[in-house]
Parts: structure tokens; C-alpha cells; sequence
């Protein structure tokens, strides 16, 4: 393998052409892996947020006429009974208005089952004053969002009044605070399904059924065998979030753009230190042909030289890509709050994958940047190279 | 010394360039040239010296003609074949010694037997025994940027003969060197060709050694004359 001597003796030799080839490369490869694990963060916090904030099925009454569930304990303890299924917590919703002295507010009222509420929705999580669980001795006990609360002016103790027309306005006493970083907070009240189904005077109905499952990319499959059992209509969280996944569909289409262009500006920068090196060594190649180097022999030696540089790169590459990754990550940058679904700092992911991709690619595209120099070597006229 | 066989052989060569108006550099040039000669080529710049060196070095290929090498016609060679020709049979010396700066005088004498697909050790046993044959058994780890013109040449010189070609090309070996050196060349030149009976063909200048070769090649305005 003289060729690869060559490659090597040359390359090296050029120590500062060599240097500013491997920084373009590395470059490149680094801010690649960068975004990679923005991208790769951000998604899986968005798909982690999905799976947390939201119920992983959601079951409707079928005809869109009718506007409550009927039977609902039976069907809840069917549905409780399929496999994978977890948790099923039977709900109650309306709107209303809330009620403190001279301040009202509209509200989106919850009328759960606590516990069954819990077990799906992990509702304690985002408790930051009292108790959800309060809500099991307390007939008329509400939970606020911490939002709605301020705008009321309300704190945990006080009592509000549930106002609905055609209902007979309720008094329930506030018995905790939520907050979940969403707008939600706004308008969001939970109290016991009973009460609020007797506020609305629609005793033994629910309006939702919502269902926990014990893996969330089966909630799909799960869904569609409640809907045969049952006929009701049962929604995945995937496809209740359908806009925000093709979103994400179409960011990561377009993030690929990028990394093509920036490849792309690397490649050109390889190429362009190989015919730079082609031409000053142009007399060396005609003695290599005096000396019996075929057309063959000699692209590979500006082929190895192009992937010499290439691979020193990527390494670089990735192991820069690697520190600023681990670095942002501890950075915790902010990013303004309600931009994107509830994130509070910039998500990055560390996918050992993705470096595995983003080098894969660089070493492609060093490749690919390295034949035209070296086809050009290859076919170099002797005579011309030598009186060069 | 020398067999009937010849180890070249022209037959009608011609070489036309083509840049706007036709010139012809080789017309119709006739030759053989038997093992074991040494030949000096000689004639005014433009003659079409250097033409007929790079044809004969399967460096550069004729308009029309045949030329035999080794009684292979090597007009209608693929590049394999012709680099492969240039790698066994052919050594080149040129007006500058034309050495890889990046290698020691060891690794560039080396360079044709690692081409040819000869072992390391191979090689290297080759180039020691040929540096130590030109008088360089001290520079052998030297960079051709340290040593002087006339040790660069006998490097040169070495790497030519390292694949114990049958044909050695020179093209004014000696045309850079001072006239002591360039004659001390020219003597190392002739020894070798004595010692190991292969064929040298050398462009000159240089009547005085010229008139020191077996043979003399004329050539005027791209024709041949033998003396």
C-alpha cells in the first residue's frame, strides 16, 4: 500500500492546509451533532409532554348528537379490564363561571373521580398548594389552575361560587393550586365527579372517559379495540396531537436542509484544499507516472488524502460536537416560556446515533469531495506534469 | 556484449502536434537500438529531442507509427500496461533529479520496487546496495532538500536503475550540474551501463560526451540521422 505512504507523507506535510481542511470538516461535523441534539431533545420533550399532559386515550360518546356516555361504570370497568390498560378515570366536563366577590371568571370544570383521575393523569405532579386527594372528603372542594386563581384573587380556604344557567349556583371551597406552565392554568378547575354532575343535573352520565395505558406507542392499537368493544369513539394521544407531530415532521425536513448545505460548504472546502494540493504537487505526480504509478494508483492517493482528512475531522468533529452538546446542556438555556408547548429551557438530547449519522455523512461527503481532485491527478499528462 | 535482438525499435514514429498549425516534432523516425547500448541523443533545442525520449518512455504517445519495446508494441497498450512497462523496464533520469521532497533518498529509491509490489525489506536491501553503488552510503536518510545537486542526481540515478530496467532514459542528467559533476555523472552512467548491460539512451547537449557513446542519434527539425 505505497499509495496510502503517500497520501500520508503529503498530507502531513502541508501542516497548515492540512489543519484548515480538518477545522472545515470538524466544523461542520460539530455543529451538525449540535443540532442533531436540539432536534432530537426537543421532540422527545414534546413527545414526553404529550404522553404526561395528556391522557393517552381519550374516549367520546360516538354519535356527535349525543353528549354524555351512558353506563359509564360498566363501560369503564370493560375498558379497565383490556390489556395494557392501566388506569380509566370516568370525567364529567362543562363549562361555567367562577364567582369571587366582584370577580368572575369563565372556567373549564373537571368532575373527577380523584383517585381514578390521578392513576391516569398524574394531576399531583402539578399540584403546588394543597391536595388533590382533599377532594375525596370534601363533597364541594375545587382545585384551580394557579392562574385562574390570581385573576380571581382566590387563595387555598377560600370559597367560590360556581355559577351555570339553568343550574343552581354552587359555593365550593378552594382546596388547592395548579400549575402546569400552560395556558390552561387559566381556566382549568377540577372538583369530585358527583358534584359537578349534580351542578349540571346529569346524574349517572360522563361525558369522557380518559384511559392511561402502560406503553403510550400502543395507545393506537389499544384505541382502536375499545372503539370495536364498546362503539364509542376513543382517541390516541398521537392522533389527538397530529399537528403538533407533523409539525415536528416538517421541521425535521427542513432541518435536513441544513445539514446538506452545511456538508455541502464542507465538501467544497475539501475539494478545494485537494486541487490545491493536486496542483502543487503536479510535478511529483508526473514522476510517480514516470516511475510506473498508474491513473488507478494515483486517485488513491489523493482519495486517501481526502478521507485522511475527512476522518480527522469527524473525530474532531464529533468529539467538539460532543462538549458543546454536554456543555448547553448544563448551560440550561431559557427559552421564552408558552413558545413551545410548556418548555422552559432548551431540551438537548445526547443520541449516540446521531453522531454515528452525522459522521457517516462527513465521511461520505469527503469521499465524494475527494474524486473530481483526484480524477483530475489521475489523468495529469506526464510530459506536461514533469516540465511543470 | 551486445545481442542482435533489438530491445527497441521505431518503425515510421511520428509525432504531430496539433495547436493551430501542425508541427511535427518526430516525422517518420526509423531506429533500433540493441541491448546493451548506450546511445546519446543529440540536436539543437526543438528538434524533437525530448519528443522522442517521452515516446519511448511511454510517457507521451506517437500520431502515428509503431514503436517496440522488448518486441512488444506498445502504441496500443491500456495505462496499466504502459505504467507497468514504465514500472519493470523503463528508468527515468531527468534534466532536474525530480525526487519526492517528502521521502528520504533511501525511501525515494525505494518507491519504484514498492510500486512494482516488492516487499519492504525487498526494497530496502535494493536501495541500500544501489546508494551504496552511486556513493551514497552516508545520505541514505537524507531529504533531497538536503543534499546537494549533483548527490540528488546520483539518487536519481539509483531510483532509475532500482527495478533493474532494461532501457535507461536520461534527459540531460547532467544539464544542471557543474562540468566536474556533470562529468563524474556521466562516468557512473557509463560504469553502470558497462557493469549491468542495459541499454541507456541520454539527451545531450554536450558534444564532448556525446562523442563518448556507442551511438550518436541526430535528429534536425524532427528527422533522424545515425551516425
Amino acid at each position: 500500500m505505497y499509495e496510502l505512504k503517500i497520501a500520508l507523507r503529503q498530507v502531513f506535510s502541508s501542516k497548515k492546509q492540512t489543519l484548515f481542511a480538518i477545522l472545515a470538516v470538524a466544523l461542520a461535523v460539530s455543529v451538525i451533532t449540535v443540532m442533531m441534539a436540539m432536534i432530537s431533545g426537543f421532540q422527545d420533550e414534546v413527545v414526553t409532554s404529550s404522553i404526561e399532559n395528556n391522557p393517552h386515550i381519550v374516549i367520546n360518546p360516538q354519535d356527535e348528537e349525543e353528549e354524555s356516555i351512558h353506563l359509564y361504570r360498566y363501560k369503564s370497568a370493560l375498558i379497565s379490564e383490556k390489556e395494557g390498560v392501566i388506569a380509566v378515570s370516568p370525567k364529567y366536563l362543562g363549562q361555567a363561571a367562577l364567582e369571587y366577590r366582584d370577580n368572575a371568571e369563565g372556567v373549564y370544570l373537571q368532575g373527577v373521580d380523584p383517585m381514578a383521575e390521578e392513576s391516569v393523569m398524574r394531576v399531583s405532579e402539578d399540584v403546588v398548594e394543597g391536595d388533590l386527594m382533599t377532594l375525596v372528603h370534601t363533597r364541594y372542594g375545587i382545585l384551580l389552575g394557579d392562574q385562574l386563581a390570581e385573576n380571581l384573587e382566590v387563595n387555598v380556604g377560600d370559597r367560590v361560587d360556581v355559577v351555570f344557567p339553568g343550574s343552581q349556583t354552587t359555593s365550593f371551597k378552594v382546596v388547592g393550586l395548579i400549575h402546569t406552565g400552560t395556558s390552561a392554568d387559566e381556566v382549568t378547575a377540577y372538583a369530585r365527579f358527583d358534584s359537578v354532575q349534580d351542578f349540571f343535573n346529569e346524574p349517572g352520565v360522563a361525558s369522557t372517559i380518559e384511559v392511561r395505558v402502560a406503553d403510550p406507542y400502543q395507545a393506537d392499537a389499544i384505541a382502536g379495540s375499545i372503539e370495536r368493544e364498546t362503539g364509542l369513539d376513543a382517541v390516541s394521544w398521537s392522533e389527538a396531537n397530529v399537528e403538533i407531530f407533523s409539525f415536528l415532521e416538517a421541521q425535521a425536513a427542513f432541518v435536513k436542509i441544513f445539514y446538506f448545505l452545511i456538508y455541502g460548504v464542507a465538501g467544497f472546502g475539501i475539494a478545494n484544499t485537494l486541487i490545491t494540493i493536486v496542483a502543487q504537487r503536479t510535478r511529483e505526480i508526473g514522476i510517480l507516472k514516470a516511475m510506473g504509478t498508474s491513473q488507478k494508483s494515483i486517485m488513491f492517493v489523493f482519495l486517501f488524502q481526502s478521507m485522511i482528512l475527512g476522518a480527522a475531522g469527524l473525530v474532531l468533529g464529533t468529539i467538539l460536537g460532543y462538549i458543546a452538546t454536554v456543555a448547553l446542556q448544563s448551560y440550561e438555556i431559557e427559552i421564552p416560556p408558552e413558545t413551545y408547548f410548556g418548555l422552559q429551557t432548551l431540551p438537548l438530547e445526547v443520541e449516540p446515533l446521531n453522531f454515528v449519522y452525522a459522521a457517516f455523512f462527513a465521511f461520505i461527503v469527503n469521499i465524494l469531495s475527494g474524486i473530481y481532485p483526484a480524477r483530475k491527478a489521475a489523468k495529469l499528462d506526464p510530459v506536461k506534469a514533469i516540465e511543470r | 556484449m551486445t545481442d542482435e535482438s533489438p530491445v527497441i525499435e521505431l518503425k515510421n514514429l511520428t509525432k504531430v502536434y496539433q495547436n493551430g498549425v501542425e508541427f511535427r516534432t518526430l516525422d517518420n523516425a526509423n531506429l533500433r537500438i540493441k541491448k546493451g547500448e548506450f546511445v546519446a541523443i543529440v540536436g539543437p533545442s526543438g528538434s524533437g529531442k525530448s519528443t522522442l525520449m517521452h515516446l519511448i518512455g511511454l510517457l507521451d504517445t506517437p500520431s502515428s507509427g509503431t514503436l517496440l519495446i522488448d518486441g512488444k508494441d506498445v502504441t496500443k497498450m491500456s495505462d496499466k500496461e504502459r505504467s507497468g512497462m514504465r514500472n519493470r523496464i523503463l528508468g527515468f533520469v531527468f534534466q532536474y533529479h525530480h525526487l519526492l521532497p517528502d521521502f528520504t533518498a533511501l525511501e525515494n529509491v525505494m518507491m519504484p520496487l514498492l510500486i512494482a509490489g516488492k516487499s519492504r525489506e525487498k526494497a530496502k536491501d535494493v536501495a541500500e546496495k544501489l546508494l551504496k553503488e552511486v556513493g551514497l552510503e552516508g545520505r541514505m536518510e537524507h531529504r533531497p532538500g538536503e543534499l546537494s545537486g549533483g548527490q540528488n542526481q546520483r539518487v536519481a540515478i539509483a531510483r532509475a536503475l532500482s527495478c533493474s530496467p532494461a532501457i535507461v532514459l536520461g534527459d540531460e542528467p547532467t544539464g544542471n550540474l557543474d562540468t566536474k559533476t556533470g562529468d563524474m555523472i556521466y562516468e557512473l552512467l557509463r560504469r553502470l551501463n558497462k557493469e549491468y548491460n542495459q541499454t541507456f539512451i541520454v539527451v545531450t547537449h554536450n558534444e564532448d560526451l556525446a562523442s563518448k557513446a556507442d551511438i550518436i542519434i541526430r535528429l534536425v527539425d524532427g528527422k533522424i540521422t545515425v551516425q
